[in-house]
């Protein structure tokens, strides 16, 4: 079971700032923790793997990510892999997807897709699909991933509500419902946008306002209720926001949150670090090939 | 069900059987016994593990832990020494003609700062003792190290000696020989203390002021103790002065502490003692954030104190029966209340123990007692929506029974049952919504009785061997499972002279209660959970072996000990655990092996002025989970390959002392990523740099070195005693490591132009002062 409600996200959140702010507490000279000291810490050797991140979602085209990974403290920039041979199969139907470079933010990614309208995903729910990708690495070596993925049924919001927290700026608290099937294991991963950050691709120049909230969360203390969540005080007066509420299988899951753990572990003395865990087959690959199951909800927070 | 063994059982309790009729061949009719306590002169408290030596006859013996102590001779004039670390020694001559009780009364020298004279016994003793890994201190050498923000503590100062760790800067938390922090029993009076640690671990429970002495054993575990694989730390609170009402304090930097007590009665045939402390930086940050509540930087300081309440009474019923009162209180208190968040989190221990003394005769001494304790946390966050409440604890209700038979200086036997009721809330939580659509509550109790038989004799087989020996059987009983086992304990002495022991001793420890933990820190929110049907018990064994060398005419005392330990049903959290809002814990839950092995070496001088110790410590730590690290062996966090550490203490007159402290070790061992790529995400677009781990704690922190000073003018005023110590911890301002991590560096564009690592420290030079009073 796992819970990240907004609340315990916050929570935990909080939890590791707690714990840090107690040590402030005590250590007066706590300069030290503001400008931490550069060392230089020498690395064993990187073995690159091969990361592969696939994505179905219903009304776009089929899009995969591959890449290799770098050593730490290597060049910056993602090492694309521009001719890597990429499937995605339903059955029925092989598409052969292309390479086309991409830019989100300050990144460029490397990304196979499809521009032939015919490998749009179809919203064929309970549909399974077959990923295969086969790259050759900077170190010569040839890697080949598989993996397969069915697009789940999505789930609707019911409602929602809002509510200010009545300090200065008046920001807005917004709770929403969903109903969550009875009598099986679910996901959800809960995604607040506002129009900026809905906007494909993200502007370059994203600032904090533009911060995307989300969260995952799953019925097992809730099976077949109604389940809460909500974000934290964030929204504006008569601002809209869309609410992603993805339907997602548990290999996403767990994919999800051991990503937020490996990034935590970078320097956190509280996470045990260890590596993402994803649904990607293959000696020396990792990632995910996972469906986006969604309805969008648009809300508008009203006027007070 | 789990039985190991049985014959084995079988065959060791016939032994010991057939050594007890073997005592009593010792015991003869023309035999007389000199018996009493040996005690404080000034305050009448009694000192635990005095040494009684008999020098005309080669032989000898020690008090237990209430100072009762027992010889048994032929009639004669008998030769008496009385020594114990940090007091004046008596010599006396005792014409042992009938039965006699005494109670011997030895003047402290530490009062005077003086040179300790008596130290000199303190190597003999480790030459002599069959006891072998064990760290005896008295509170008057541990006030005498410097240590952070001048704050006395006992567990800091055990970090000091070789096989003890720390795992962290500061932290208060221990590893003894490669053992997990879960695996220390700690006792205080008698009383099992879950959490040690206030402040996520950087000062220790224990108030300098209510401890009279410390002991630590590493291995070579008597049977009288269990329950941990590690080390068991008995702490023993002050009995509180029989002589006169007497107050003492001190008021440091971070905390005050204050200290009354006196006799019971007009006849003074009891003590108690009350002894608190706190701490007060809370006062003065929250005047900072009263100050700046307006100033919208400003990053406001969340409320923190913790406090404890030491109590202890003692009364002499009659001449044979006395009983004892003690017990603690401490609590941590956090809060914090801004826009974002309100949160108050507490968590703290109470124990208690009500002792009954019995002398049944000369020989027999019966010591029982019940105990109490108690350990939780409860963090309490509200928002406006939704408030959430994280609990856990754990607590004790026990009963202990022990016999001491000291038939001749020969032998000092002990045999003692012991059971206690635990009852567990791990991992409970609460959690609902301002409107009461949705309410969610998990506090699953969990239960278990543990118990323990167990008999053990010191054996002074000849000039030259002396044997320990005993065995335990306990148990632990749940609603659905037991277990059973057996546990002996061996150690050994070769006495080859006077100047010169060997020793070895083997152990196997069991241990009922896991303490889970998913950081690199001790943390109050850890939990403890009981061995279940799935989830067994833990099991060690050690075998350790070394000598003792007076060295330098006796003056220096070297010790060399290697051991071996081996750990089963090791418990760690899975990858990915779910540590809170979970009523299935124990599906978290992965169990593993571990071992470990090393070489400890310790010069001490105290004899002299100068008086201190060089510790060296060679060590290798491995654990090894099929669920974790693709199955492979790793270093434990605290795996150290080499640790040094340097202690002097210079008594430079009558009233000033100065003292030094080196520490140098191996960097902990960590997990750093050693590449990293960019997750896409295409739901929402927020692209995030994943680090790639290496396998687990493959990789070093720098290593760690730090120097401190203290020093300590003792004032003569006339109403009382008085004294002030100024302290400096890491004098040459070492930035140590705490945390590593890599970032980015970005430019104006927020364009990446490389990484770096980083590295936070914690504790820069630090001085302190404390005035200390008594009156």
């Amino acid at each position: 079971m796992r819970l990240h409600s907004p609340y315990t996200t916050n929570t935990l959140a909080s939890w590791n700032r707690l714990q840090l702010l107690a040590s402030i507490l005590l250590l007066l000279h706590f300069v030290a923790c503001r400008n931490p000291k550069i060392i230089e810490v020498k690395l064993p050797e990187h073995e690159p793997l091969l990361i592969v991140e696939s994505y179905l979602e219903p009304g776009f085209p089929k899009t995969v990510v591959v890449q290799q990974s770098s050593g730490y403290f290597d060049a910056p920039d993602i090492l694309i892999i521009p001719d890597a041979f990429v499937t995605i199969s339903d059955g029925t139907r092989i598409d052969t997807l292309v390479y086309t470079p991409l830019s989100v933010g300050v990144f460029s990614f490397g990304v196979y897709t499809s521009l032939d309208t015919a490998s749009i995903v179809k919203p064929e729910y309970g549909k399974e699909f077959t990923l295969r990708v086969e790259a050759k690495l900077s170190n010569g070596e040839t890697r080949i991933a598989t993996a397969n993925t069915r697009l789940l049924n999505p789930v609707p919001v019911l409602r929602t509500q809002h509510i200010f927290d009545g300090k200065p700026e008046n920001k807005a608290y917004i709770t929403g419902y969903l109903k969550d099937a009875p009598g099986e294991v679910n996901f959800y991963r809960i995604i607040f946008l506002t129009p900026s950050t809905s906007i494909y691709p993200l502007p370059a120049n994203q600032t904090e306002r533009d911060s995307v909230i989300e969260y995952t969360v799953t019925d097992e203390l809730f099976d077949g209720q109604e389940i809460p969540f909500g974000s934290p005080p964030f929204f504006e007066p008569g601002e809209e926001v869309r609410i992603k509420l993805l339907n997602i299988s548990k290999e996403y899951y767990d994919y999800l949150v051991s990503l937020e753990s490996a990034v935590e572990g970078n320097g956190s003395p509280f996470v045990e670090p260890f590596n993402v865990r994803g649904n990607i087959q293959g000696d020396g690959v990792r990632g995910i090939f996972t469906g986006l199951s969604y309805q969008l909800y648009r809300d508008t927070v009203p006027i007070q | 069900m789990n039985i190991p063994s049985s014959k084995f059982t079988f065959y060791f309790l016939i032994g010991f059987v057939l050594c007890c009729l073997l005592i009593n061949n010792d015991i003869e009719a023309q035999n007389f016994t000199l018996s009493g306590y040996i005690k404080d002169a000034a305050s009448g408290e009694a000192l635990p593990s005095a040494t009684i030596i008999l020098p005309r006859k080669k032989t000898g013996t020690r008090s237990n832990d209430f100072g009762f102590y027992s010889i048994t001779q032929s009639k004669d004039s008998i030769y008496l020494q009385i020594r114990y670390v940090g007091y004046r020694p008596i010599d006396t001559i005792i014409y042992l003609d009938k039965n006699l009780n005494i109670d011997f009364r030895l003047e402290e020298e530490s009062t005077q700062l003086e040179e300790i004279i008596i130290t000199e016994d303190a190597g003999k003793q480790m030459v002599q003792s069959s006891q072998m890994s064990l760290i005896s201190l008295p509170m008057s050498r541990i006030k005498q190290i410097p240590v952070m923000f001048g704050e006395a503590d006992p567990i800091k100062v055990l970090q000091l000696l070789p096989g003890v760790r720390n795992n962290s800067e500061g932290n208060a938390g221990f590893f003894v020989r490669g053992g997990g922090a879960d695996q220390n029993l700690v006792l205080l009076d008698g009383s099992p203390v879950y959490n040690a640690s206030h402040l996520f671990g950087f000062f220790s429970v224990f108030n300098p002021d209510a401890v009279k002495g410390v002991e630590l054993y590493k291995g070579g575990f008597p049977s009288r103790y269990g329950g941990r694989l590690s080390s068991v730390l008995d702490i023993q609170m002050k009995d509180g002065t029989t002589e006169k009402l007497s107050v003492s304090g001190g008021i440091g930097l971070i905390a005050s502490r204050l200290t009354a007590e006196g006799p019971i009665g007009k006849k003074k045939k009891g003590s108690w003692i009350v002894s608190g402390r706190r701490t007060y930086l809370d006062a003065f940050t929250r005047q900072l954030n009263t100050a700046n509540k307006n100033n919208a930087e400003w990053n406001r300081i969340p409320d923190y104190y913790f406090y404890d309440l030491n109590l202890k009474a003692t009364y002499e019923i009659t001449p044979k029966d006395k009983i004892f009162l003690s017990g603690y209180f401490g609590r941590d208190v956090f809060g914090f209340d801004d826009s974002l968040l309100d949160i108050s989190f507490g968590w703290g221990n109470a124990a208690g123990t009500l002792r009954w003394n019995k002398q049944l005769s000369s020989k027999l001494f019966l010591n029982q007692s019940l105990t109490f304790s108690d350990y939780k946390y409860d963090i309490k966050n509200s928002l406006e929506l939704f408030s959430i409440r994280l609990f856990s604890g754990i607590r004790d209700y026990g009963y202990k029974a022990e016999l001491d038979f000291l038939p001749s200086p020969k032998h000092t036997v002990k045999a003692g049952v012991l059971y206690t009721y635990h009852e567990l809330t791990p991992g409970a939580y609460e959690g609902s919504t301002r409107d009461g659509g949705f309410q969610t509550r998990s506090a699953n109790k969990m239960f278990g009785n543990e118990w323990g038989v167990y008999a053990q004799d010191d054996w002074d087989i000849s000039q030259v061997v002396r044997l320990n020996y005993g065995f335990r059987l306990s148990g632990f009983v749940t609603p659905d499972t037991q277990y059973i086992y057996p546990e002996p304990r061996l150690s050994a002495r070769i006495k080859v002279n006077e100047k010169l022991s060997f020793k070895a001793a083997y152990s196997r420890m069991a241990q009922y209660l896991h303490l889970v933990s998913n950081s690199s820190i001790s943390l109050p929110t850890d939990l403890w959970f009981p061995a279940t049907n799935n989830l067994r018990p833990q099991v060690g064994d050690q075998i350790a072996g070394g000598f003792a060398r007076l060295l330098f005419k006796n003056k220096v005392t070297f010790t060399y000990e290697a051991y071996h330990k081996w750990m089963q049903n090791q418990v760690e959290y899975r990858e990915g655990a779910q540590i809170f809002f979970n009523p299935n814990l124990a599906n978290e839950f992965v169990s593993g092996k571990g071992w470990s092995y090393g070489n400890e070496f310790l010069f001490q001088k105290t004899e002299g002025k100068w008086t201190g110790w060089l510790g060296y410590t060679l060590s290798w730590t491995w654990r090894q989970f099929p669920q974790i690290n693709s199955g492979e062996r790793f270093p434990a966090r605290h795996d150290r390959r080499h640790d040094i550490v340097a202690v002097f203490t210079w008594n430079i007159s009558n009233r000033a002392m100065l003292s030094a402290t080196f520490v140098y070790a191996t960097g902990n061992a960590v997990t750093l990523p050693e590449g990293r790529y960019v997750a896409f995400d295409q739901a929402t677009l927020k692209p995030v740099i994943v680090p790639v781990y290496p396998k687990r704690n493959t990789l070093r922190m720098p290593d760690y070195h730090r120097g401190d000073l203290g020093f300590t003018w003792k004032f003569d005023p006339r109403w009382g005693e008085s004294d002030i110590t100024f302290s400096i911890y890491n004098v040459y301002n070492r930035r140590n490591p705490y945390i590593v991590f890599f970032q980015e560096i970005r430019n104006e564009a927020q364009e990446i132009e490389g990484f770096e690592a980083r590295q936070v420290s914690l504790f820069p030079i630090i001085p302190a002062a404390t005035w200390n009073f008594k009156f």
